[in-house]
């Protein structure tokens, strides 16, 4: 099958977009590399911190406009986005692909996804309403109304360059605040379309800015006092150490959201081929850079048929995976982003070794690559056994297509290794029991829980949830939640004598 | 005038959005797809209702 058409041709100069207008940085320029060739694609400023605060300073002029249009009329510029965006849906998709490497699949569901958040923001004027009490005491009215707060800054991660921004930017802009989009520098191609299709849309200058850069930008929106707020979504020790003390320092709201280490409780009286099909796009998709990404099972039971069924199924069907240029539609598992976060896999491959566990599908070199491309950002699935809870393999996020395979001999075992390990942010049970499962989703501590799901990814009317390690704030992006998020309570009490 | 036989659920692995494929008696058959307008003649059911994307999200597995 043909490769298809690359959207992205011969090397872009990627822009800040601030107060409606594309800018040159006078920040340090770097290149971006498509992981699949190696080949340069764009070249992106690293911006500096006068460049943020002017983009502060576009937002916070244009802000008592924006936040004075009616609610419904916001709504309109964000129909037009959303017909933008399904206008371009297919080379939206295919310059993720080109910048990540994730396969096209993917990064159409991406895309999809990315899309629903701004559909879900489109209801606005319902979302926004406030709520009242007649007569609280005698003549005397109460109501709510939420209003916008200012400018927000938007941290994205690398590994879903389009839609991660858009569980918050949507929002924000519908309450009727201004935000400021730091995409990831190694992936600033996708946050660069949708701002040409913002501008498109009509969306008045100032309201939505992208300024590309690293520390220095993540810094000047940190400290800035007006910024109101932050959504941040990357590793845990950033969002940890840095995002959450710093907004806390500074007064800020925060949505940081950092990294994870899944479990996939698998039950002997699971469906074994659909749960064994789940669990390649939990453990492989998007090369296992997902922060809902399987990282180990947990095998429950003394069942030695059903464990090596298991095994077999797996290490035969993960064989079977295609890898190459997500470009073609026949690839099921592209590159990782860089040379840095293969060599960081290897690393966390090689302690497990180290720590104990067995080899059974070595990704390090036993694969096929579909086409010719050099192997600097390729692996193939990688599977080990005899893992045990207290390894690194386990404990920290490996961020890659890994899986470890733990046995228990009880669900108890189970949910407590998924307990005791430091992140919460999804983690699924597979059985056909649903006394089992509701058992599970009970007892779990997960910000998201999936029964018979590999990806448990909540729905742009839902929020993305996740806790202790993997989660830091109170309310979270998407849905409702980031309604609350970017709206402050305003109480008005009131009485006409 | 045709009868349905068979009215199936896809989804679109171009779009990612659900449609629907009817098919009828006489071997016709439609599509009804909230993006059909948009897709127009690219669209994959049109050629063929039973199309299947060369990209399947996992490899087969028969136990």
């Amino acid at each position: 099958m043909a490769i298809l058409e690359e959207p992205i041709k011969g090397i872009v100069e990627v822009k800040n977009y601030i107060d409606g207008e594309w800018v040159e940085s006078e920040g340090e320029i770097q290149d971006v590399v498509n992981p699949v060739n190696g080949e340069v694609i764009a070249r992106v400023p690293i911006s500096t911190k006068e460049e943020i605060d002017t983009a502060v300073e576009a937002a916070k002029a244009s802000f008592p406009d924006w936040r004075r249009t009616p609610p419904v009329a916001r709504a309109r510029c964000l129909f037009r986005l959303k017909e933008l965006l399904e206008a371009n849906f297919e080379e939206l998709s295919r310059v993720q692909t080109q910048e990540h490497g994730k396969t096209i699949d993917e990064s159409r569901g991406e895309t999809r996804r990315g899309i629903e958040n701004v559909e879900v923001a489109c209801g606005i004027p319902t979302l926004m309403q406030g709520y009242n009490s007649e007569d609280i005491a005698s003549g005397i009215d109460e109501y709510l109304i939420p209003t916008p707060l200012g400018i927000f800054g938007i941290i994205g991660p690398y590994n879903f360059p389009f839609m991660i921004p858009l569980w918050s930017a949507p929002y924000a802009v519908a309450t009727g605040n201004c935000v400021v989009i730091k995409p990831s520098s190694e992936v600033p191609l996708s946050q660069m379309k949708i701002a040409e299709l913002v501008d498109e849309a009509g969306f008045p200058p100032g309201v939505w800015n992208v300024v590309n850069g690293g520390r220095t930008v993540v810094n000047g929106m940190l400290d800035h006092p007006d910024i109101e707020g932050i959504t941040f979504v990357g590793s845990t020790p950033i969002a940890k150490d840095v995002i959450y003390p710093r907004c806390g320092a500074t007064g800020k709201r925060v949505i940081a959201q950092g990294g994870a280490s899944n479990f996939m409780v698998i039950m002997p009286d699971c469906n074994l081929r659909a749960t064994i099909l789940a669990l390649m796009t939990s453990f492989f998709g998007n090369a296992g850079q997902r922060c809902l990404a399987g990282q180990n099972v947990i095998i429950v039971g003394d069942d030695d048929r059903f464990y090596n069924e298991f095994i077999n199924g797996v290490v035969d069907t993960a064989k079977k995976i295609v890898i190459g240029n997500g470009l073609d539609e026949e690839v099921q598992m592209g590159p990782v982003r860089d040379t840095e976060k293969k060599k960081k896999i290897l690393s966390y491959i090689s302690s497990g070794i180290e720590e104990g566990a067995k080899i059974i599908l070595d990704g390090r070199g036993d694969f096929k690559i579909k086409g010719d491309y050099p192997d600097t950002c390729f692996l193939g699935a990688t599977i080990m056994e005899n893992v045990k809870p207290e390894m690194k393999i386990v404990t920290e996020e490996i961020f890659g297509p890994t899986m470890g395979i733990i046995r228990v001999k009880t669900l108890d075992e189970a949910i407590k290794i998924c307990d005791d390990n430091p992140f919460h942010n999804a983690d699924a049970i597979f059985t056909s029991s649903g006394r089992t499962a509701r058992e599970f989703k009970y007892r779990v501590k997960s910000g998201n829980v999936g029964i018979n799901i590999g990806i448990v990814a909540p729905m742009a009317f839902f929020p993305f949830s996740g806790m202790r390690d993997s989660f830091f704030g109170i309310l979270h992006t998407q849905g409702k939640e980031a309604i609350r998020f970017f709206t402050e309570s305003k109480v008005v009490i009131e009485r006409w004598p | 005038m045709a009868n349905a036989v068979e009215r199936r659920r896809v989804s679109c692995p171009i779009y990612h959005v659900g449609a629907y494929i009817v098919k009828f008696d006489d071997g016709s058959h439609v599509i009804k797809c909230a993006n059909k307008q948009r897709c127009g003649n690219t669209c994959p059911y049109l050629k063929d209702p039973d199309y299947k994307s060369p990209y399947r999200r996992a490899p087969e597995y028969m136990p």
